[in-house]
């Protein structure tokens, strides 16, 4: 067998927006990240194109479900167009996200483009010489794909296909971050007797098995919002009798999410903070490998800073003063909002020793976290808003938990504490 | 706990100032108003909970001095008792705390135990309060008034403030009947986007109605492209044969004229101009040769022209050198006079010259004449050499001169001198009078030793005589008194002061006599103070014996003073006067031989001097006589030089060097008369040398000559030249002549051939012609252009037929179909086909207009960014709309928690704390307010009459709603005193507004609150001191004489 090499992507998510950001972006970084995940696209092209690669393997969630936009269509298309005047397969199956029944234009493959149907087929990867690999996959029908997949690849599959590829789009061993689709398990994967999983779905890069069969996600090549930080990418994967199968991450993204963590516990003034806050700023930009950078900006610890940052409008106009010296360059950091997770610097088990109002408070708050029907009973305070029609959709899957009532509460308790007994306890 | 001792190191007027505090009851602390009270209030909450961080003016700097702060010595509610100290320092100021040992304590630990978990605040308000704050509560109204009253008791002031600030944030992101809040304004701007991003979907379905269509168009358009193909195929076939109409009828007639035109096999192409360019030629080389036989005919007739003194042309090479020197011959005929004259004026110069020379010079001689550098130089020596010795010769006569004039001036100065000397010579010689001295000095040396050892003896005989009176008054010496020792120490100090006043010899006397004096004292005074009179005699006789040795001395020293004496011509015994005496005497003896001595000196130096003049004189005399010989004999010597060269011996060397210069004037003139006579003998030569090279030539020639006469030899030598000359020109002419001669001959021989070349062309071509008559030729070529014409319009024509209908068969069918139709069918069917290409046009035009509009819609479609951005937008704004609610839910929490706290405490804090209150209202107020009470659900405090009278604090009287705040603070007081560690209750003057009753009543409250917590009352007043001093267990310290 000679050499085989591909890059294998998933999750492109085309035109999907960013989630989670709370601030309305200026203008030049709401155009990067509406062009992102398309700019990402562009750079796994471009890698196909730069390593000569024989093929490029997506495994679904190209589009976003109802995102799946005229543009985005068009854009994909484009790229495989340009692989295939380059001489490069392109093998994509769909997922969750962009189904078989979804919208889709009337679109022709380029040449030498092939794309799954809702039944398990193989292609050869090298057409005039069929012997050599061949690719196997299935596209998703519709969203709710509940069933195990991997038994029609083994039906499907011939025996003199050469080196066997599996394009999938699938939740292998139950990973609790996603949606259980196409639920399978490793030994699944493993007993088909494929030499390589093409997977798609879960959005963390990871390789599950190295060796026949490799078993790999490449993760989504765009991070999309907070929870998906860090460099995002794609595998060359490159394939020879010697060395047998090898994986190298080439990162394509064009944005990155950071969190920038920050203790105001040490921290005595207002300017420490603004410092500390643009080193941080400044480090993670240098860090990003020539990307702008989309920040939270996560202030923790217990300090004095606390009851300022606290003060309504602060936080905002920390926000700003950071954009200002960060937002505006050509790699820019770009904060979208800032979580203050502080605290006052009240001595709290000290206070709840106190026989006055922050004693009570504190001891009714505690009571409270520890009570079993508290839940219910601070459910029904915030049944006004959350229950609320026009917004009760929108807050369906945001109405907080039990935990996060307690976690509430000691935010509000913290609050509280804060405006009474830090004030108290300054002499 | 328990004050007892205050510790002021340094806190406002007060340094190191200490206070004990009674163990129980009241203690009042009274002084004047500054007395500092107010100080040691704050003394107290500053120790307890530490100086305040910034911005405050309560910081109390030691003005006295000390260092800021202090430390409290206090006992616990368990009996614990500790040290508290205090300084001034960052965050609150540095805290030590010490047991009753002395061992450090955790402060950070114990403290907050040691003061009941207590805040600042609390303790302030609660604890530790003046009247301000007291009036500070009264100030309070209506709905804040409760949140007041209970912040005053839980330490949270700002509790209101808080709770309004809370539930304002909370109002502004959401409220249940609100529509401009910020979740409200979210939900409606995500509605809108929602409504956007509906129609951008609508645009996807577009798309593919879009598509279709342009699909259907490009059918349509394909279809009519192919009928407009076809239709176009045919128009262009009609187009063809119209255009193709008009050739197609020329090309009928040319074939037709063709027919009727003969046939010539071989007849040239272009044969007009042919024939005339072959008639040019035969015309043109005619004339080459007639012009050639002109040119032969002139040349020949040049050549045969004779050549004028042909012969003379053998001997150019004379005539030449005759032309050469031409010039110089007229210019040596023209200078020859004019250097004849100058010749004879340099002549009559030189001997002029030469007769200045004193006598007659030939030119031989002043040839031979030396008058070389060297002579020169010698001259020039010479002439110093006479100058040296002429100078010297001056010189020796003027010192001569000068020291006779001063050899007469010394011995005048001698001869006065000897005049000067003193008449009579001295008494005594120098030697005599040297011996006199050495005597008068030793003399005096005898006399100051005789004075010296007389005294001594004399005082020796004294002390002698002393103890012999002092044996003599029985017992023994009594002490001498103490006046005796005085008068002996000031004798000793005179003496000694004598001495050194004298100098010379009476200071070792002077001194002595003191030493000895001090003796007598001091033996003096041992004998006094060892008893006297038992040692007297022992003491005598070694005295007697140094008075006996004084004795001799003195006789002796008396001896020599005599002999000195005798030497200097004295008798008897010399004393002081006498040897002064002769000291004067021998002093003018001194005078006068020194006088004498001086003069003879004088005039022995003179008389040497004057010898010595004498000799210089004659020194001079003998030098002025050599110099004298020496220059006579260089002027004989320079008068030989003279004669030697047959000179003048008159000659002075100066006169010798301008001889000299004569002497080279003279040959120079001699050397140009020369330089001319050579000039004038080569011009002469010259003109001979020229006549010999013209004459044989001008009598070979035939050209007249006479001898001497220059201007005919000039004459005739041009003669020569110009001859010469024109024999060159006419054989250079005949040379010519020749040459063209028989060029022209070989040119026109070829111009012949050429002429005979042409002649046969001409025949040729008229040969093709098939005539040899010009004319005939003429027309038959006219015939054959006509038909070649013919023949290549016929092929044009075909060829362009050709063009249009394509070759092979369709040409022939072209041909065909035009033979078969005519122009107006064709016009016809043309004029149909253009209509129906119209009609498809316009169909095309109006599908590919729909067909843009289609493409330009879907480019909209597919370049649009518009759902994107309305997603992302989607996006954020549902992510702030939870972000708000997040927030909503946690400040809604707060005010829960809030709530919920609130009325806890009011549940299970504030009854107590009413209830111990009530019973100090009432007591204060002698039972008149017996019922004190919060109604459930407001937030104010009610008090009630025993009338039943109900009243609002702000229905009450200033000084009754202080006791009702006093006696809330009391209730508060009691009530954390049954929670928590038991503070002092430290007061400022907060019982000046109550009448006298109820002051003395709330007096008794304070005594009853001292039964739990230590009570500490600050007042400048002496009645509310008699008020508290009346309860028993008061302490009263007064401020201004405490410590």
């Amino acid at each position: 067998m000679s050499t085989i090499s591909f890059i294998h992507a998933a999750d492109l998510h085309l035109d999907s927006p960013f989630r989670g950001i709370r601030s309305e972006a200026p203008a030049h970084v709401a155009q990067a990240l509406g062009s992102a995940t398309f700019d990402a696209y562009r750079n796994i092209i471009n890698l196909c194109i730069q390593e000569e690669v024989n093929a490029l393997l997506v495994a679904g969630d190209i589009y976003d479900g109802a995102d799946r936009s005229l543009r985005a269509q068009l854009r994909f298309m484009d790229g495989l167009a340009q692989l295939s005047q380059a001489g490069i397969r392109s093998f994509i199956c769909h997922g969750n996200h962009d189904p078989l029944d979804g919208w889709e234009a009337r679109l022709d493959l380029p040449e030498g483009c092939v794309r799954f149907d809702s039944a398990v087929e193989g292609f050869p990867l090298f057409p005039d010489e069929p012997e050599r690999g061949a690719v196997y996959g299935i596209s998703y029908p519709t969203r709710e794909v509940r069933d195990n997949l991997v038994p029609h690849f083994a039906a499907a599959a011939s025996r003199d296909q050469g080196y066997s590829i599996g394009l999938l789009h699938a939740n292998v061993g139950g990973n609790q971050d996603h949606d259980s689709y196409a639920p399978c398990s490793l030994s699944d994967l493993v007993d088909t007797g494929f030499n390589y999983w093409a997977l798609g779905h879960v959005h963390t890069r990871q390789v599950l098995r190295t060796g026949d069969p490799t078993v790999a996600y490449p993760g989504n090549p765009q991070g999309r919002h907070s929870n998906e930080p860090g460099a995002r990418g794609v595998y060359l994967v490159e394939v020879d009798d010697h060395s047998g199968v090898q994986l190298t991450f080439h990162p394509v993204d064009v944005v990155r999410w950071e969190t920038l963590t920050l203790d105001i516990g040490p921290l005595e003034t207002e300017q420490a903070l603004l410092d500390r806050m643009d080193d941080l700023a400044s480090v993670t930009l240098d860090s990003a490998e020539g990307r702008s950078v989309v920040a939270r900006l996560e202030l923790t610890g217990r300090g004095h800073l606390h009851r300022w940052l606290s003060s309504p409008g602060t936080a905002e106009e920390v926000r700003e003063r950071l954009n200002e010296n960060h937002a505006n360059q050509d790699t820019w950091l770009w904060c979208e909002g800032i979580r203050l997770a502080t605290a006052s610097p009240v001595d709290r088990e000290a206070a709840l020793s106190r026989e006055d109002f922050v004693g009570d408070l504190l001891r009714l708050s505690s009571e409270l976290r520890a009570g079993e029907d508290t839940p219910s009973e601070l459910r029904e305070l915030l049944q006004p808003l959350y229950g609320r029609r026009e917004v009760r959709d929108l807050l369906r899957d945001h109405a907080p938990t039990d935990e996060g009532l307690r976690e509430l509460l000691a935010l509000a308790e913290e609050e509280c504490l804060a405006a009474l007994a830090e004030e108290d306890e300054t002499p | 706990m328990k004050l007892e001792e205050l510790y002021l190191d340094g806190f406002g007027h007060f340094f190191q100032r200490t206070f004990t505090l009674g163990g129980g009851g009241v203690t009042v602390f009274h002084g004047p108003n500054e007395a500092g009270k107010s100080t040691l209030l704050a003394f107290i909450r500053t120790v307890l909970f530490g100086f305040p961080s910034r911005n405050r003016d309560d910081h109390f700097a030691p003005l006295a001095g000390g260092r800021h702060g202090g430390r409290i010595q206090l006992t616990t509610d368990g009996g614990e008792r500790h040290a508290l100290e205090r300084y001034a320092g960052p965050r609150g100021g540095p805290i030590t705390l010490v047991d009753d040992a002395g061992m450090p304590l955790d402060a950070g630990l114990m403290l907050p135990r040691i003061t009941g978990q207590s805040t600042p605040a609390v303790f302030s308000n609660v604890f530790a309060f003046s009247i301000d704050e007291l009036q500070q509560m009264g100030l309070l109204e209506d709905a804040s008034i409760s949140d007041a009253i209970y912040s005053a008791g839980q330490g949270v002031p700002g509790l209101a403030g808080f709770s309004r600030s809370l539930a304002a944030r909370q109002d502004r992101i959401f409220l249940a009947t609100g529509r401009a809040q910020e979740v409200p304004n979210l939900a409606r701007a995500i509605r809108e986007v929602d409504e956007q991003l509906k129609t951008v979907a609508g645009n996807a379905g577009r798309y593919g109605s879009l598509t279709a269509r342009r699909s259907e168009i490009d059918a349509g358009l394909a279809a009519l492209d192919m009928d407009r193909s076809r239709l176009n195929v045919k128009s262009t076939e009609l187009r063809n044969l119209l255009e193709a109409w008009d050739d197609w009828v020329e090309l009928h007639d040319c074939s037709a004229r063709l027919e009727s035109l003969p046939r010539y096999a071989q007849f040239p192409v272009d044969a007009i101009p042919r024939l005339e360019a072959f008639q040019d030629g035969v015309k043109r080389t005619t004339d080459d040769v007639d012009e050639a036989g002109e040119q032969l005919r002139l040349a020949t007739e040049a050549a045969s022209i004779p050549i004028p003194d042909e012969a003379l042309l053998e001997a150019a090479a004379q005539v030449e050198e005759i032309r050469r020197f031409r010039a110089g011959f007229d210019g040596s005929v023209h200078d020859l006079p004019e250097r004849q004259g100058e010749l004879r004026e340099l002549e009559a110069g030189f001997s002029s010259r030469m007769s200045d020379l004193g006598r007659p010079w030939g030119e031989a001689e002043l040839d031979a004449f030396d008058s070389s550098l060297a002579v020169r130089d010698q001259v020039g020596t010479w002439r110093e050499q006479l100058d040296g010795t002429e100078e010297t010769l001056r010189q020796a006569g003027l010192r001569l001169e000068q020291e006779s004039q001063a050899l007469l001036e010394r011995q005048l100065e001698t001869r006065e001198a000897r005049e000067q000397l003193p008449p009579e010579p001295p008494s005594m010689d120098a030697a005599a009078l040297a011996e006199r001295q050495d005597a008068l000095r030793a003399a005096r040396g005898c006399l100051a030793d005789y004075e010296r050892q007389r005294q001594n003896h004399q005082n020796l005989q004294g002390q002698l005589n002393a103890l012999a009176t002092a044996s003599g008054a029985a017992a023994g010496p009594a002490p001498a008194p103490l006046f005796l020792l005085g008068i002996l120490l000031v004798a000793a100090v005179a003496l000694s002061a004598a001495g050194a006043v004298l100098g010379g010899p009476g200071l070792p006397v002077g001194i002595a006599g003191g030493i000895l004096l001090v003796a007598v004292a001091v033996f003096l005074w041992a004998r006094g103070r060892s008893g006297g009179g038992r040692d007297a005699v022992p003491v005598a006789s070694p005295l007697r014996q140094q008075a006996a040795d004084a004795e001799t001395a003195m006789k002796q020293a008396r001896q020599a003073l005599v002999a000195a004496g005798t030497l200097l011509d004295l008798q008897d015994q010399p004393d002081g006067a006498a040897l002064d005496s002769t000291e004067v005497r021998l002093v003018a003896i001194r005078a006068d031989i020194d006088a004498r001595n001086t003069a003879s000196d004088r005039v022995e130096g003179l008389l040497r001097r004057e010898h010595s003049q004498e000799l210089r004189a004659a020194r001079a005399a003998e030098a002025r006589a050599a110099a004298a010989t020496a220059h006579q004999e260089l002027q004989d010597r320079w008068r030989q030089w003279l004669r030697e060269r047959n000179l003048d011996e008159t000659l002075t060397p100066e006169g010798m060097a301008i001889f000299l210069s004569g002497i080279e004037t003279s040959r120079g003139l001699l050397a140009e008369t020369r330089r001319m006579r050579g000039r004038m003998a080569a011009i002469e030569k010259d003109i001979k040398e020229f006549r010999e090279k013209v004459e044989p030539l001008a009598t070979a020639h035939s050209i007249p000559l006479e001898t001497g006469n220059h201007g005919q030899l000039a004459a005739a030598a041009d003669a020569l030249i110009s001859r010469l000359e024109a024999a060159r020109v006419a054989q250079s002419q005949q040379q010519g002549a020749l040459e063209r001669q028989d060029t022209a001959s070989r040119l026109l021989a070829d111009r012949q051939q050429r002429q005979a070349a042409a002649r046969q062309e001409l025949a040729d071509f008229m040969g093709l012609g098939e005539t040899d008559d010009h004319e005939e030729f003429r027309r038959r070529a006219g015939d054959n252009d006509s038909r070649q014409e013919s023949e290549r319009r016929q092929q044009q024509l075909r060829s362009a037929l050709e063009r249009r209908s394509g070759p092979g068969e369709q040409f022939d069918s072209f041909l065909e179909r035009l033979a078969s139709t005519d122009q107006v069918l064709l016009n016809e069917e043309s004029s149909q086909l253009a209509d129906k290409l119209q009609a498809t046009d316009e169909k095309r035009n109006a599908l590919l207009e729909e067909r843009g509009r289609v493409e330009s819609e879907l480019d909209g479609l597919t370049g649009e960014e518009e759902s994107s951005q309305l997603r992302v937008r989607r996006e954020t704004l549902v992510e702030q709309l939870r972000e708000f609610a997040r927030e909503w839910s946690r400040l809604t929490l707060a005010r829960e928690l809030l709530e919920r706290t609130r009325q806890k405490f009011e549940a299970e804090r504030q009854p107590r704390v009413v209830q111990h209150a009530r019973d100090f209202f009432a007591h204060i107020t002698d039972q008149r307010y017996d019922r004190l009470f919060v109604p459930m659900g407001e937030r104010t405090v009610t008090v009630e009459e025993h009338t039943g009278a109900r009243k609002l604090p702000s229905q009450l009287s200033r000084g009754t709603r202080e006791q009702l705040y006093l006696a809330l603070r009391f209730g508060l007081v009691r009530e954390f005193g049954e929670h928590a560690e038991r503070l002092p209750v430290v007061v400022d003057e907060v019982l000046v507004n109550f009448d006298p009753e109820r002051a003395r009543l709330a007096a008794e409250c304070f005594a009853q609150l001292s039964e739990t917590n230590q009570v500490l009352v600050f007042t400048c007043h002496p009645d509310m001191v008699d008020l508290f001093a009346n309860l028993p267990g008061t302490q009263v310290v007064d401020v201004d004489v405490a410590g």
